[in-house]
Order: C-alpha cells, then structure tokens, then sequence
C-alpha cells in the first residue's frame, strides 16, 4: 500500500540575526 | 542527465538529519531550514537526479511520476532560490 503524498517543501525557516 | 547538471549542495551549508527532518544552516547567511520528509530524501539523495528521485517517490507513493519530478524540480528550484544548492554556475 502506497503512502500518503505530501510535496517536498521547506517545513521552517528562520534568519539569525 | 549528466552529472555536471545534478544539483549540488552548497558548501557553505552545514545540515544533520534529525528525527528524519533534514536541518540546514546557511553558515553565511545565518539561515536555518527544516525540511519535510520527502524533502529530507531528496536532499540526501539529491546525485540520484529529479527523474530516479521522482520515479522513486512515485514507487512508494499515491502520485504520479510526471507529478512527483514536478514537484521535485519546484522544490530543487526553492533550494537553489534559498541558497542551500550552489546554483550550477561555478
């Protein structure tokens, strides 16, 4: 049985400053 | 595909998978990322190219081939835009 399909995606992101 | 076009990580990115999410730190920038899962398998097998990643992805889930190297090529478009993938040009 096949998985779910959810896109490739950045999930967070977060500049340091 | 030859093997000058695959994409490549940039080397200014330091990343560790964690819990099966891939974490990036863009040292220059000072950027952190955090991937999804199928975002996670193509960054760590990102020599395979987009039409063995797709047809991999396709082979283990409800999608097709021609959607999944789509959303594949979107997604190593996004990284490129980010930073995290040197850009092919050096």
């Amino acid at each position: 049985m096949k998985k779910p399909y959810e896109k490739p995606a950045v999930i967070y992101k977060e500049r340091i400053e | 595909m030859s093997e000058e076009t695959l994409p490549k990580r940039n080397p200014d990115v330091s990343w560790r998978t964690i819990e099966g999410q891939a974490v990036l730190i863009h040292n220059r920038l000072g950027e952190i990322q955090v991937l999804n899962d199928l975002g996670t398998y193509i960054w760590e097998h990102l020599e395979l190219g987009p039409e063995i990643l797709a047809r991999n992805i396709a082979q283990e889930h409800e999608v097709s081939v021609p959607d999944a190297q789509r959303d594949v090529e979107e997604f190593m478009q996004a990284l490129r835009g980010s930073g995290a993938l040197a850009d092919g040009t050096d």
